[in-house]
């Protein structure tokens, strides 16, 4: 046995697929990587948690990176960092609902669900699964969640690790770990499940997720101020998030690509996104127009959710990219850089960024972007745990949790 | 019960008190007597010592000395939790956070606190409320608990149907790892590469460390608030009102139903509600958000009551007419104290759609084992709160308690649910937990407590059974 860590026993990637298929048979083999003996990983998608922990574990006896994947939209997807993986891990095979009872407002499905699938059978029962994450409705339900990445709606409707209930994780000592549950409330054992949540693969593959849902709301509006700089925009943004008002959604958008068009001719807008009944969301609306005047425009329904998901997709495209979070009313220096840095990159170069008024979490900032607040520093004691933790599901280091972000 | 106190010996007596103070370090049996219980009053253990820390600083020193001189310790708030979570197993020190109780920060703008462990919930509300704010996470301890509690419980309460529990609320977290180092958890990060370590720790009961500051997010106050208390002459007929109004798409921020045993257990108290005695449900639903709605909304539930065959709904939109209609519901636990010198209060929690039959079938546990069972519980999401009643200097009684509770927590997990929804393992519910996790799911457990205490110093003998926690739960080894 040969971790990646120590002396790397390098396997052909014929060797490892034919290794993979004598295991889980030819089904397993993704197609697209696994003709004609190329250089690229070996992908296979095994069928079953059991399967998943099989894999794993062949991986882990023979020391192959593994990348457990999703639907590869995400910012932080395959080729961004470096060392290459020899095997790719999908839950495609594992997708679909296992477990939906709408009366319980409860929700099991597979890791490879596709985020707009599941969608489209939640609004069949007048319910939603309030996520948006980058990458939008073309994200898997298991890649939601091992990024989980707060979007738009994490202030009013939590981040993933807020709305998951439970998961099961195949792990690399070829365990299968079903964690938490389906029911809304359960403080039965140690949190794994916001452990895992997050973990970017590093402690397994995802096979299953279950969720809390709510009903979709009756009205959903989305209002926006244009602008031709952030600074205004900013004081704007400060007035809205200081109103006492449960708002689905309050960011601030600046795209110089034209990805959204609704945000008007500059590039940069204020978003407003009210949901509920129809009386709450005329209230809201109200209320924020009084505060700060009348919006540029306003989208109602369709276009509201429109709106959000081409911005939940376009923040995937763009990468790499970074994110912080600071405290909401630093924002505005952080903001008037990012305008300053635009205008000097000259319109279409510069990617773009969105910040939530409310977390103080600024998404899709480009690489080169300039006066960022420094990242905290893993403290020694932090990545002994991180170490520790990482030894639990995977002993010998073939999941990303050492190769990538080097817990040792 | 009671197992004989440990005494400590005396150079790390001596140490504690040369860092904390004499008087912040008891020893005496008699002041000591209030840390053998917590909430959960059928165990007494008492420990060895105990220390009040005054400091973050004082309680990592203090961690430390423990550490090194190989002796267990618990970490203590109000001891208001009901699973014997704070209990002192094996002539444990306790570590009281009763001290560090300021609130350090309270950032109006961002709408953050930044607090010490020991600050009551209900004490950061109300620091809050003059600038439109409050903490969302409301046990029905509130008025005793203390956010560091919560935060080892990863406490719910009434309104977390529509706003989620501890975990969701809390945003920074300062804690003592079990070694006595003093770190600052990292949450999910993809630039930095941390995992939700701070996700981790919140629901960690006492095991992972203890926490020495804390930041969390308030939130704006709802606009308005409405609520309706209904009366109903069948649990079940509250159980199917309660599943109507969810399916009607609405989202009460509370849900509530008291059986009849407990609203005459209200009612025979200081704190009658002015319930009448024969009914035989009593439900609270609570709206709140923004004015607009807030009425129709309301009349679209009290609709569903009286369809569902309510014999009178009770509706109030101020706050006096508010605090009437919880007041029984509120003070349910406080009542039960009068009919039962004990309580076992259950915390199971099972999917919406089976309640109904899960409470037909704890009624039925209940009769067959000739106990009282009171059933107070948050509808909406499906926790109930059976409490059996009964007096523990009756061993068949005893005996007959922990058989129900046995066969209660088996129905809530055949209905696909589990044990514990907001109270915590603790000591009380270990023996249980292998009917909900499977051996893997416990062993990566073990491990994962191992990963943050190697030597099980830290809350010996909670949460998992002996055999999957370091240092065999210390049970032996120290007893």
């Amino acid at each position: 046995m040969a971790g990646p860590g120590s002396a790397r026993a390098v396997t052909s990637p014929d060797e490892i697929r034919e290794r993979v298929r004598s295991l889980l048979g030819e089904a397993a083999l993704d197609g697209s990587t696994s003709d004609g003996g190329a250089m690229g990983p070996v992908a296979a998608s095994p069928v079953s948690p059991q399967e998943a922990a099989a894999l794993l574990r062949l991986a882990s006896e023979e020391g192959w990176r593994v990348l457990p994947h999703g639907a590869g939209v995400a910012p932080d997807g395959y080729g961004a960092a470096g060392t290459p993986p020899d095997l790719l891990v999908s839950a495609r095979r594992m997708a679909g609902i296992i477990q939906y009872e709408p009366a319980d407002l409860t929700l099991e499905v597979g890791a490879g669900t596709v985020l707009a699938d599941l969608d489209r059978e939640l609004a069949a029962q007048g319910q939603w699964l309030p996520l948006l994450p980058p990458g939008g409705g073309a994200v898997t339900l298991g890649g939601l969640v091992s990024m989980g990445l707060p979007g738009s709606l994490a202030v009013a409707y939590g981040a993933p690790r807020d709305q998951l209930l439970g998961l099961t994780l195949a792990d690399a000592r070829g365990r299968v770990l079903p964690l938490g549950g389906r029911v809304v409330k359960n403080v039965a054992g140690f949190d794994l499940v916001r452990l895992v949540c997050g973990s970017r693969g590093a402690l397994g593959l995802i096979c299953g997720v279950s969720f809390r849902l709510h009903p979709r709301p009756a009205a959903d509006r989305t209002l926006i101020w244009s602008g031709d700089e952030a600074g205004s925009l900013h004081a704007l943004g400060r007035v809205l998030a200081g109103l006492p008002l449960p708002l689905a959604a309050l960011e601030i958008h600046g795209h110089r690509g034209g990805e959204l068009p609704q945000l008007g001719p500059d590039g940069w807008g204020v978003a407003l996104r009210a949901t509920g009944s129809e009386p709450a969301v005329t209230r809201m609306v109200d209320v924020a127009v009084d505060a700060v005047g009348r919006p540029t425009r306003t989208l109602e329904a369709d276009a509201s959710v429109r709106f959000a998901l081409a911005a939940a997709a376009d923040e995937g495209r763009a990468r790499p990219q970074h994110r912080r979070k600071l405290p909401p009313s630093d924002l505005g220096v952080l903001l008037d850089r990012l305008t300053r840095d635009g205008q000097e990159a000259g319109g279409k170069e510069w990617g773009g960024v969105v910040a939530d008024l409310r977390s103080g979490m600024v998404r899709r900032l480009r690489a080169d972007a300039t006066g960022l607040p420094p990242l905290t520093p893993v403290t020694p004691a932090v990545g002994r745990l991180h170490a520790g933790l990482r030894k639990v599901f995977d002993p010998m280091g073939v999941l990303p949790g050492q190769w990538r972000y080097g817990w040792r | 019960m009671s197992p004989a106190p440990v005494p400590l010996p005396d150079d790390v007596l001596r140490a504690l008190q040369a860092t904390v103070g004499n008087r912040a370090v008891l020893s005496d049996p008699d002041r000591m007597l209030v840390y053998e219980s917590d909430g959960l009053t059928q165990y007494r253990f008492p420990p060895s010592a105990v220390v009040l820390p005054g400091t973050a600083e004082e309680v990592y020193r203090v961690v430390r000395i423990l550490h090194q001189a190989g002796l267990p310790y618990v970490a203590r708030g109000a001891g208001t939790g009901l699973s014997g979570g704070a209990l002192a197993l094996n002539g444990a020190v306790v570590v009281a956070t009763t001290r560090l109780n300021r609130i350090l920060d309270l950032d109006v703008e961002n709408r953050r606190a930044r607090v010490q462990p020991g600050v009551i919930n209900a004490q950061l509300t109300r620091a809050t409320a003059p600038h439109g704010l409050y903490y969302a996470p409301d046990p029905s301890s509130q008025s005793a608990c203390t956010l560091g509690g919560n935060v080892a419980e990863n406490s719910g309460g009434p309104h977390c149907l529509k706003y989620g529990v501890t975990s969701r609320y809390v945003t920074a977290l300062t804690v003592v790892l079990p070694d006595g180092e003093l770190v600052r958890l990292p949450t999910s990060d993809p630039e930095t590469g941390t995992l939700d370590l701070m996700g981790l720790f919140v629901g960690s009961e006492g095991c992972f460390g203890i926490v020495v500051e804390m930041e969390v997010e308030l939130l704006p106050k709802p606009e308005g608030v409405r609520t309706l208390l209904a009366l109903f002459d069948s649990l079940e007929a509250a159980g199917a009102a309660v599943s109507t109004i969810i399916g009607r798409g609405l989202l009460p921020a509370a849900l509530e139903i008291m059986d009849r045993a407990t609203i005459e257990a209200v009612e025979d108290s200081v704190f009658a509600a002015g319930i009448p005695r024969d009914t035989e449900a009593a439900l609270v639903v609570e709206f709140d958000g923004v004015e607009a709605g807030l009425d129709a909304e309301m009349e679209e539930a009290r609709g569903v009551c009286l369809g569902s065959g309510a014999r009178e709904v009770r509706t109030a939109s101020t706050a006096a007419d508010r605090d009437a209609l919880w007041k029984g519901r509120k003070k349910a636990f406080g009542a039960m104290g009068r009919i039962a010198p004990d309580l076992l209060v259950q915390d199971a929690t099972v999917p919406r759609s089976r309640l109904p039959e899960v409470l037909a079938r704890i009624g039925e546990i209940g009769r067959r084992h000739r106990l009282r069972v009171a059933n107070v519980f948050h509808a909406g999401d499906g926790n109930l709160h059976p409490n059996l009643l009964f007096d523990r200097n009756d061993p068949d009684e005893l005996a007959r308690v922990e058989k129900a509770s046995r066969e209660i927590m088996s129905v809530c997990i055949d209905a696909g649910g589990t044990i514990t929804g907001e109270h915590g393992v603790g000591l009380d519910k270990r023996p249980y937990l292998p009917m909900v996790l499977p051996p893997p799911v416990l062993e990566a457990m073990g491990q994962v407590k191992a990963v943050f205490d190697p030597t099980g110093q830290c809350n010996p003998g909670k949460v998992l059974p002996d055999e999957y926690l370091p240092g065999g739960g210390l049970t032996r080894a120290s007893a």
